[in-house]
């Protein structure tokens, strides 16, 4: 029975071999288009995608393949349980994979995350958590919120 | 007797605490405080004036305040002389105070007070200080917690305490501009829990607020602390230095989801409680790693921690556990923490802003438009991002711009964004505004031709009044969605071309004439979606017309502000693709429909303009061809729902012609009308052959069977699968009925109840009436009866 499924075959950038059903495997469009395209024989080397974050894509699809029938409800928490277990330098790992895979729903869970982290933060603590140099002048600072006041009054 | 007071007021249940009564506090070991023994006997009646100078009564010996606890929704008006001697406790709740001077005037009448609890719900305006001077206090808990339902903008009040003989301190509330603690050396435990008021400049202010309090609170030996942002707001190391010398036992906990911090700020505070031997964190997912590694071990790590718990409450926290003990190389024996080292230089970069600009753009325009605008200054890389977002949404931002000079630098910053000389097409512009001003239609009439010269595909305007709409908007090639909810006359051009148009919400706007409406769906040559909710149809009107040949989905929502008496408007709809229909509003003087093959849903809901007793006969059968027409139009339907208030004398049964919905599956009725019995609706089952859902929502019928229905319907007998009542009460006619739909049921394979929760426990009770229908002869065999 199993031979009937179809398996993809990928590998990390860090030499990991993974095997994928087909059905799971065309969740990336990327994919979906070469094996349309029939050059899928072989395996397809993904670089910058770590087996680590691979695997996370992969347990992502699945969940999405699996969960086809359940209720949207469920799909939705089933979603919200996958992204609140990953730090944010995962998070940015598994953006540029879903970005490169494109896989759409990834794609855009992990852009609502990281906006779901900005959300009601000033600008101070963004930059505290994402590590972001503030590279202004506290002159150029000033002018760029004078410019555009109403949006530091407060907070929504 | 009473041996204390015990004044609740109205408003007692004025907000739902989730925490105990603040009275409850944990009591230090060795104290005896939780006793209220030693109570002095006490007449004063709750009735009393003025508790506040019960000393100053005629004297009756041994009479004397011990215990004051009010709980009073309302202005305090203290008199100019307090003194109660006696007072120990005092325990003030949801009260107001006039000024500041009342409260110290208060606290210094009471001289050998040693609790003090006061849960207000606001503090007087014209106060700047918040004095609390008492040698004797030795318990003392300020709530301020519950204060947000008069949401003050600032909290610029500074708390002086000088209470040097604390054992106690709790403080819940928002950051205050100050606090100012004299040195509370026997203090044993504190509890703080604050949040920040969503001012973006206060933030350095709040900073230094919290290093105050802490640097106050210094002497403790338990801390509890409670914060939304710990690593924001508490910046380790301590600047001045702080040593919590006598501190034994910490928690750490935010009610927030996400939070942001990490292993490295844990361990730098563990830096200044050398002598700490239990750590409790509640803290949700740490969003980083150490960042920068730990040099070096605290030393209470190394010696005397006991015990590390890590609260596990929800699925998300136990990972949260589990994410901290990793990141935190915590364990009884205090060591540990060489893990993940070499992660620095990977940890430490800024990824985000590496991320691609279409994937920033796409982050942003996730945000609301405020929170987007802002990053604008996180660094140049987000400079001018935000500009290129393609979806803008302003909801409701004029209206809650402070001061009004920032309206104006709202506005230009939407002209700049709009005109933005930007290659960048896009995909949405949305406002709403619940109230507008005159002079703000100009602008948003400019903003909406800049936004179709950027070849917008959807816009979506709430807007009061709005007098003129841009040429443009009705001869845009780009436009798929349009949304307007404007109360204002609209003044549709003589030629509408919108060839993109798919989805057309129209709300509240009224149409001068009905060529209005014809000109503008006509112009729209591929629209899929109608929806309009007219508040009024233009005068003298005989004729309504819809034709398209590719709509879908048609909404007519006629919502009248002003009922007229008649309604004498016809509708000619002309739509043979429509998937699905909906017509909610009067019956109108007649209905005109194309054959719509392919319908999979109607939505009746209609109604009789005048519904007094005295109508005239021929109004009546008028209404009664006309709703005959409608259900005649959309007889193809495959699943209906159909409310009509009266419907029993509207649709005649048998009805003439003879009506049959051979393609319905699925029927619903709903109505709130008590004047209707079981026979007409199994009459009504008789045009639907092939129904196989049935959803009765309808109140008790005041009849029963009347006549005893003839003949048994079709789809009873071969088709019916499933029948849900939405309320049974166990009212005999409705018991009539469903017992028929058992009787005759073939084929059914469930019926749901819904049982009404029986408020006054009349009987029979739900329960016995369950037990009645299940009791009853069943025709088919796999039948379930399911009460819910």
């Amino acid at each position: 029975m199993a031979s009937t499924l179809k398996k993809i075959i990928l590998k990390s950038c860090d030499g990991k071999i993974l095997e994928v059903e087909e059905a799971v495997a065309v969740q990336s469009q990327m994919i979906k288009n070469m094996i349309e395209d029939d050059c899928a024989n072989e395996e397809i080397p993904l670089p910058d995608i770590t087996g680590e974050i691979l695997s996370m894509i992969i347990e992502y699809c699945k969940m999405h393949v699996d969960g086809e029938n359940n209720s949207n409800n469920e799909l939705i928490a089933r979603d919200a349980d996958f992204i609140t277990r990953v730090d944010l330098n995962t998070l940015y790992y598994l953006i540029v994979a879903a970005n490169f895979l494109n896989v759409k729903s990834l794609l855009d869970l992990t852009c609502q995350r990281v906006a779901d982290i900005i959300k009601g933060k000033s600008p101070e603590e963004i930059r505290l958590t994402f590590n972001i140099k503030n590279d202004f002048t506290p002159e150029e600072e000033e002018e760029i919120r004078k410019k555009n006041a109403w949006a530091f009054d407060y907070k929504d | 007797m009473d041996d204390k007071i015990h004044y609740q007021g109205r408003n007692q249940d004025h907000h739902t605490h989730a925490e105990p009564p603040p009275c409850r506090w944990r009591d230090p070991p060795g104290s005896s405080f939780s006793s209220f023994t030693q109570l002095h006997q006490l007449r004063t009646q709750l009735s009393l004036a003025h508790p506040w100078v019960s000393q100053t009564r005629p004297p009756r010996g041994d009479e004397s305040l011990v215990t004051l606890k009010l709980d009073i929704d309302d202005d305090m008006n203290l008199p100019c002389k307090v003194c109660l001697p006696n007072l120990k406790r005092l325990h003030l709740k949801n009260m107001k105070f006039a000024d500041g001077d009342s409260i110290h005037r208060l606290i210094s009448g009471c001289l050998a007070l040693e609790d003090l609890v006061l849960d207000l719900p606001e503090l007087p305006k014209n106060m700047s200080n918040l004095n609390i001077h008492s040698l004797s206090l030795k318990r003392l808990a300020l709530d301020f917690l519950y204060m947000f339902t008069f949401f003050p903008l600032v909290f610029n009040y500074t708390f002086v305490i000088n209470a040097p003989n604390l054992v106690y301190f709790k403080y819940a509330g928002p950051i205050a501009e100050g606090y100012c603690l004299s040195n509370m050396n026997s203090l044993e435990k504190a509890d703080v829990e604050v949040y920040r008021l969503d001012d973006v400049n206060l933030e350095s202010r709040a900073i230094a607020a919290i290093s105050n309090l802490l640097q106050g609170l210094c002497n403790v030996k338990s801390l509890h602390f409670s914060l939304e942002q710990p690593e924001m707001l508490i910046r380790v190391p301590f600047e001045p230095v702080i040593g919590f010398h006598n501190l034994v036992e910490f928690e750490l906990k935010t009610h927030k989801e996400y939070c942001d911090w990490q292993g490295t700020w844990v361990i730098q505070f563990l830096w200044c409680a050398p002598n700490l031997e239990t750590l409790h964190l509640d803290l949700p997912v740490p969003l980083r790693g150490f960042k920068p590694l730990p040099e070096e071990v605290p030393p209470c790590l190394g010696r005397d921690i006991g015990s590390t718990k890590l609260f596990e409450e929800s699925l998300n926290r136990r990972e949260a556990a589990a994410a901290a003990k990793t990141n935190l190389g915590i364990n009884s024996k205090g060591q540990g923490l060489s893990r993940r080292s070499g992660m620095k230089s990977v940890e430490d970069l800024d990824k985000i802003s590496s991320l691609p600009d279409h994937i920033l753009c796409h982050i942003l325009s996730l945000l609301p438009t405020k929170d987007a605008v802002r990053t604008s200054v996180i660094s140049p890389r987000w400079r001018y991002l935000f500009s290129s977002m393609p979806t803008l949404e302003f909801q409701y931002c004029l209206s809650s711009i402070h001061p009004r000079l920032r309206v104006e630098n709202f506005k230009n910053f939407v002209d700049r964004l709009l005109f933005f000389p930007n290659h960048v097409t896009l995909e949405c512009f949305r406002l709403y505004e619940s109230s507008s001003r005159d002079d703000d239609y100009l602008r948003l009439y400019g903003w909406i031709c800049a936004a179709l010269r950027r070849d917008v595909k959807e816009i979506d305007i709430r807007y009061g009044i709005l007098p003129v709409l841009p040429i443009s908007l009705f001869t845009s090639r780009s436009l798929v969605t349009l949304k307007l909810d404007i109360h204002e006359d609209m003044k549709v051009p003589c030629k509408v071309c919108l060839p993109n148009l798919k989805s057309l919400n129209l709300k509240n706007i009224k149409f001068p004439d009905s060529d209005s409406i014809h000109r503008l769906i006509s112009g729209c040559l591929t629209l899929e979606d109608l929806v309009m909710i007219l508040p009024e149809l233009p005068k003298n009107i005989s004729k309504l017309d819809f034709h398209s040949l590719s709509l879908k989905r048609l909404a007519l929502n006629i919502s009248l502000n002003v009922l007229p008496l008649d309604f004498k408007c016809t509708f000619v709809i002309n739509a043979p693709n429509l998937v699905y229909f909906k017509y909610d509003g009067p019956i109108a003087k007649g209905y005109c429909l194309s054959s719509m093959n392919s319908l999979e849903k109607a939505v009746v809901e209609v109604y009789q303009l005048d519904d007094e007793p005295s109508y005239d006969v021929n109004r009546e059968s008028g209404a009664t061809a006309s709703i005959s027409k409608l259900l005649q139009g959309i007889c193809n339907v495959k699943s209906l729902r159909l409310s009509i208030d009266q419907s029993e004398t509207l649709i005649q049964m048998p009805p003439e012609p003879v009506l049959r919905f051979h393609k319905l599956v699925e029927l619903e009725i709903y109505s709130e009308n008590h004047d209707w019995q079981g026979t007409w609706v199994i009459q009504f089952l008789c045009c639907a052959p092939n129904l196989e859902t049935l959803h009765l929502d309808l109140p008790v019928p005041n009849r029963g069977f009347e006549p005893l229905p003839e003949e048994v319907p079709p789809c009873l007998s071969f088709r019916l699968k499933e029948i849900k009542i939405r309320y049974f009460e166990g009212n005999e006619h409705m018991f009539e009925m469903i017992s028929y739909f058992l009787n005759h049921a073939s084929v059914l394979e469930v019926l749901m109840i819904g049982i009404e929760e029986d408020e006054e426990y009349s009987n029979p009770s739900p329960l016995r009436n369950v037990i009645k229908l299940l009791g009853l002869p069943r025709n088919s065999k796999k039948c379930r009866v399911v009460a819910l």
